[in-house]
């Protein structure tokens, strides 16, 4: 049996919570029910949102179409209908992101180095070697909450913020990295840039990286 | 045709909101007050979610380059045509060619909306015509000085006012805003939502389409907080480390890492987001169940408002111009002049 929790934020916004914390089976199964939750009622007119978040399923709907009471009667069985079956998820995907490193388009690389220790080769390929997980997308039109970075290369934010990083800075903060899809104020250390555009209104889905799959840095 | 002289704090084209896209960090964006927004194409015997233009604080000014019926809807006051023409807000006005349109500030609130009738000509961007203030994907949508924005079937009607009976029962500031507790909240912090009640809080001047932070007594019960990153909606109420409330409005991030108390309800959000920096407001908690009869029942009541013809004298009394608005069964709706912005209302 799926252990979950349904719950209300507000009054047009219902949780469906399959754990704590960040973890990347817990994350499988949010986007197992995800795609479920999709072909069931995606097209029904009470629903205005569906999303991942590192643990839950998020539905956003219209109180005025439907009861609260009554899409919890639904939300659950629909999930006691369908059984996880994590094998067949197509959730292995790997996106590759091509960046240059350091110098002009890592700032931050320089001073990383100093204080951990590593050569600036080595962070990049500590960096470069792993494969991240894609958790969720938010903060930012495109932007991606990924995890799985390495340990020794997590890296405190910086203490005054930077008023403007430029679109496709890929930077680390504390024990996450990520990638700027637009220009915007930021705290993050910057150590590379790529020239991938991550979000783009022209296309079908405008997302250039999905939730639910995964990622590796290619250095250039 | 209208060319836009001044846009005042921030302009831009809003509809009912993007829908379907927070699976790509795509917020809702939208029209801050829902009940002006879709009173405004009523005016307009328009689509009620046809795009219309979203004024923050006044200031607005645009002369009209062909003839259309337009109308004004928000805060209780005036706007002008020609600088010297009165006409209560939530009225709409036929528009010759070359009429300039002002909206000044106001003290009763700080959205309004521009309509006009059948609409304007714009371009859908994922699905919607409101733009999203944080992100670049929408800047056509911004509505900028000196450029001019072209009109779709542009169609004159008669002129007409509401009563703003509904808007005094749901939408005039009675200091009090509802909230809806996260379970978390409800079930495990009472001395908490004791406390956060008895509290006065007061809106500060840091407003913006993402959100609007509330001054007031300093809240620690959550100084020591390490939340990951999660679901946050219009209305959500944050409390960070600093103990004072945010709450979040149409453009804020679709994600959030502070402490979430609960959320206003999203209705509630027309009357919110109309008080002035520095209102002073408690909250009070509502049940789901309470809120969504609550609120249907406000919808059901928009529904029913009621759009009356009215006559406009503009007349030359001692030197002076005064400008009347009159109903259909001869109540005075409006009599202001050049000196004073007075309204009277029998």
């Amino acid at each position: 049996m799926q252990i979950y929790n349904i719950s209300f934020h507000g009054d047009s916004t219902l949780v469906i919570n399959f754990g704590k914390g960040i973890d990347e089976n817990t994350n499988n199964t949010v986007h197992f029910y995800i795609n479920i939750l999709e072909k069931k009622i995606i097209n029904k007119p009470f629903i205005l949102d569906i999303y991942p978040t590192y643990n839950s399923v998020v539905i956003d709907y219209d109180f005025n179409l439907i009861e609260s009471f009554m899409l919890k009667i639904i939300i659950k069985r629909i999930i006691s209908e369908n059984k996880i079956e994590l094998n067949n998820n197509n959730n292995n995907k790997i996106i590759e992101i091509p960046v240059s490193y350091g110098g002009e388009f890592g700032p931050d690389l320089l001073q990383m180095s100093k204080s951990l220790g590593f050569s600036e080769k080595e962070i990049i390929s500590i960096h470069s070697s792993k494969k991240y997980r894609v958790h969720m997308l938010g903060f930012m039109p495109g932007f991606p909450y990924l995890g799985g970075l390495d340990k020794s290369i997590s890296f405190p934010r910086l203490t005054e913020p930077r008023t403007s990083i430029p679109a496709g800075s890929v930077g680390i903060a504390g024990n996450q990295t990520g990638i700027y899809p637009f220009s915007s104020p930021g705290g993050w250390n910057i150590i590379g840039m790529t020239n991938i555009k991550l979000f783009d209104i022209n296309k079908s889905p405008p997302n250039f990286i999905e939730s639910g799959t995964y990622l590796r840095f290619v250095a250039n | 045709m209208i060319t836009i002289i001044n846009t005042g704090t921030l302009s831009s084209f809003q509809d009912f909101g993007r829908f379907g896209k927070k699976k790509y960090g795509v917020s809702n964006s939208g029209c801050l007050d829902k009940f002006s927004f879709m009173l405004s194409n009523l005016l307009c015997k328009n689509d009620k979610n046809e795009a219309s233009i979203e004024i923050i604080s006044g200031g607005f000014k645009g002369v009209f380059l062909e003839d259309i019926t337009a109308s004004i809807t928000g805060p209780d006051g005036f706007f002008t045509v020609n600088d010297n023409k009165k006409i209560r807000i939530n009225s709409s006005i036929n528009l010759k060619k070359n009429d300039t349109l002002f909206i000044p500030p106001n003290n009763n609130g700080n959205v309004f909306y521009l309509s006009v009738s059948g609409g304007f000509k714009l371009q859908e961007i994922l699905g919607s015509y409101s733009y999203h203030q944080p992100s670049d994907i929408t800047n056509d949508l911004k509505i900028i000085s000196g450029l001019s924005y072209h009109f779709k079937n542009p169609d004159v009607h008669k002129e007409k006012f509401t009563n703003d009976e509904f808007f005094k029962k749901y939408l005039n500031n009675d200091g009090i805003i509802y909230i809806n507790y996260d379970r978390d909240i409800l079930e495990s912090h009472q001395k908490f939502i004791n406390k956060f009640e008895s509290t006065d809080y007061c809106t500060s001047n840091q407003y913006s389409r993402q959100g609007i932070k509330l001054t007031g007594k300093k809240n620690n019960f959550f100084k020591n907080q390490n939340e990951i990153s999660s679901e946050v909606s219009l209305g959500t109420l944050q409390l960070p480390p600093s103990g004072l409330p945010i709450i979040l409005l149409n453009d804020s991030q679709t994600t959030g890492g502070y402490k979430k108390i609960g959320s206003i309800p999203k209705l509630e959000l027309s009357k919110f987001s109309q008080l002035k920096p520095g209102s002073k407001i408690r909250f009070n908690g509502l049940s789901i169940k309470n809120s969504n009869l609550f609120f249907n029942k406000m919808v059901k009541d928009f529904e029913l408002i009621s759009l009356n013809n009215y006559c406009f004298y503009h007349l030359n009394v001692n030197g002076g111009l005064i400008s009347v608005q009159i109903s259909g069964n001869n109540s005075i709706i409006s009599i202001a002049n050049n000196e004073v912005f007075n309204v009277f209302k029998e």
